[in-house]
């Protein structure tokens, strides 16, 4: 049973915070390949979902409150799951308890992503609609995307 | 060197938040995006280590490097990595301060242990100015070429 927790960064340990960034260098730089700064200076004023298998972090996601990232809407981002981890339901696991986060903190204002494009089915099942073209974000196709809460 | 009295060392559990997370903000910005290196620079050594940093004026950490005792990195030396200056920061001798710090560091806590450094190519002659000799042929680390380089602090341990 995987355990999930949100805090935000003055609730993360110096530990976690090493593990988070390691996690996402794992998934994001080193598993797509991506020249990327992936630690943007914008993870102080977010709220970090993590979840661990025993103490190990395996999955992540960075939740934005309304008016962070995207002006009139929450957003999320930076979704991680550990390579022996996929194709388990845990990805979907960590958007639902993303989704439920906003619903009850944020509710009426729109949850909007820039999803990597491979995954567009993944988050229309969860409910998002695509709201824009495909385009290039660190090289890579992503999409546009919203969920009403 | 204006900024001595900004030079700091800490042991990981020393650092703050907001540290760690600029100290690999700034490696992630010289090691992955300038040098177009996709590798895993979190590589759970840094508990471990020893962290040596300069800040600017305004508190900015601009210059780096991470410091490991014998056997940390590197069985029967002690070992340097990660020597990074923030870009707009380079061609004031802010590289050479930190090696040498960092150098003075293990000397003081660890003198009958050489140094073991793997070097980017490009700086061989950079740790030759600071009494380091080349102990390898060149190979590829991250996709870039290294060559390893030890420093001896005195003649003894020198086998």
């Amino acid at each position: 049973m995987m355990k999930i927790e949100i805090k935000n960064w003055e609730a993360l340990s110096l530990y976690e915070v090493y593990d988070i960034l390691r996690l996402r260098g794992e998934v994001f730089v080193v598993g797509q390949q991506c020249t990327c700064v992936d630690p943007d200076g914008k993870d102080p004023s977010a709220f970090h979902l993590m979840m661990h298998d025993g103490e190990k972090l395996i999955g992540y996601a960075r939740l934005f409150p309304p008016g962070i990232y995207l002006k009139d809407a929450s957003s999320l981002g930076r979704v991680a799951l550990l390579k022996d981890y996929r194709n388990r339901g845990l990805g979907k696991e960590i958007m639902k308890q993303s989704i439920n986060f906003f619903k009850e903190n944020y509710p009426g204002i729109p949850l909007i992503i820039s999803a990597q494009s491979y995954l567009e089915k993944f988050y229309r099942n969860l409910g998002f609609k695509t709201v824009s073209e495909a385009y290039l974000e660190e090289n890579m196709p992503h999409v546009r995307m919203k969920l009403n809460l | 060197m204006k900024n001595k009295e900004k030079i700091t060392l800490k042991k990981f559990d020393e650092l703050n938040k907001e540290e760690l997370y600029r100290i690999l903000q700034m490696r992630a910005e010289i090691f992955i995006k300038e040098q177009q290196a996709p590798y895993l620079d979190p590589d759970n050594k840094d508990q471990i280590a020893w962290h040596l940093f300069i800040r600017n004026r305004k508190g900015k950490i601009v210059g780096y490097s991470r410091i490991f005792g014998p056997g940390g990195y590197f069985s029967g030396s002690t070992c340097i990595g990660r020597v990074s200056v923030d870009k707009s920061y380079r061609n004031q001798g802010l590289g050479y301060v930190l090696m040498q710090k960092s150098i003075d560091f293990l000397r003081q806590n660890y003198p009958e242990y050489p140094v073991e450094i793997s070097a980017q190519t490009y700086l061989i002659k950079f740790y030759q100015s600071l009494g380091f000799v080349q102990i390898s042929n060149q190979y590829l680390e991250d996709g870039l070429p290294h060559v390893r380089m030890k420093l001896y602090f005195n003649d003894e341990n020198r086998n």
